[in-house]
């Protein structure tokens, strides 16, 4: 039971601190703010069971270390769903587009569609954002990748060859 | 023992995982997403069967067994819902498709990018996926007209998080409404 409410409090919490934060101003690299968010949070968690366990009924506080493990599953599992949906919020989908374009216009067309949502809009901004978060590097009119970012590819490369799946995109 | 149960969920994401992979990879269906659900079915069965054999074994109240079982199948869908989004990551995520493409060369222009990897082989790719999967239906003429609703219900439920979040709707372009 203590082990729900905690993990209630501290998601709660995080999420609190998240919607704080980006009101207050948005900040450059929105996932790695998400992360100290979630994990600032985390830390005053366990800083308040720790030592204010003497002032406080132990009825409200974690006491086995099995509490405590269950918890920072369930809040780490939750940081990372939540991060990797943010990613959706963050950056306009093309599915998404195409979804509330047709719910604002039913005069569209496959050919609108494609014309409308062209390299400039959906191809441009993806490779900056690469270049921004240092898994592509631009040397002259050349783009490389770095070691983060062939890392990162690779990790895809292998999970979609064990799938025997296409490219993907 | 109890230690054991706290990381139940993290065995049921691998049964889940190994149990996507394998339905996927030796096409016992051709559904990215049936074996998405295969998996997480299986993971899910065996989560729920190993926390009732551990808890039969302890001597626990009514309420701290249903907490146990509630917290352990909650944490088991939240991390199955990471892994579905990595798989989709993968699947259709634009950056992820971009670095694989880099990958398999030595350094690319733009416009070398755009040769192997475009907006209109991505819109093709993406359109093709809605039609399949009912979510959007073309006329004869070309015309496109929304299906389901549960995916637009998704896809309000981002426009609601943007707004709260970053004040903002979504890109200018379903603004113009096209």
């Amino acid at each position: 039971m203590i082990s729900i409410l905690w993990s209630t409090i501290l998601v709660v919490g995080a999420l609190l601190l998240h919607v704080l934060v980006w009101r207050i101003r948005l900040p450059k690299y929105q996932a790695k703010a998400l992360i100290y968010c979630f994990l600032s949070v985390f830390f005053v968690g366990l800083f308040f069971n720790f030592f204010l366990r003497d002032k406080l009924s132990s009825f409200y506080l974690l006491q086995s270390p099995d509490q405590y493990l269950s918890i920072a599953l369930f809040y780490f599992a939750t940081m990372a769903a939540y991060i990797i949906t943010y990613s959706a919020v963050e950056v306009d989908s093309p599915s998404l587009l195409v979804l509330l374009i047709l719910q604002n216009d039913s005069d569209v067309t496959l050919k609108s569609i494609e014309e409308d949502l062209n390299d400039d809009v959906l191809m441009l901004p993806r490779v900056a954002d690469l270049i921004r978060d240092g898994l592509l590097i631009q040397k002259d009119d050349r783009y490389y990748l770095t070691s983060k970012g062939r890392s990162m590819g690779q990790l895809f490369v292998f999970f979609r060859s064990c799938l025997r799946a296409g490219k993907g995109g | 023992m109890m230690l054991f149960l706290s990381v139940a969920p993290v065995l049921g994401l691998g049964l889940n995982v190994c149990t996507h992979v394998a339905t996927y990879r030796y096409r016992f269906t051709k559904s990215m997403l049936k074996a998405v659900y295969a998996g997480f079915f299986v993971g899910l069965v065996s989560l729920i069967i190993l926390n009732l054999y551990v808890l039969s074994e302890l001597n626990l109240s009514v309420l701290e067994n249903i907490c146990q079982i509630f917290l352990s199948t909650a944490t088991y869908a939240i991390l199955s819902y990471g892994y579905f989004h990595f798989n989709n990551l993968g699947e259709t995520a634009r950056r992820i498709r971009i670095l694989r493409e880099f990958i398999e060369s030595d350094g690319m222009s733009f416009g070398e990018l755009l040769v192997k990897y475009n907006a209109k082989e991505m819109m093709h790719l993406r359109l093709g996926r809605l039609i399949r999967a009912g979510q959007i239906a073309v006329s004869p003429s070309g015309q496109v007209r929304l299906n389901a609703k549960f995916v637009l219900g998704m896809a309000r439920l981002i426009v609601f998080l943007k707004i709260i979040l970053l004040n903002k709707k979504t890109s200018e372009y379903v603004k113009k409404g096209l």
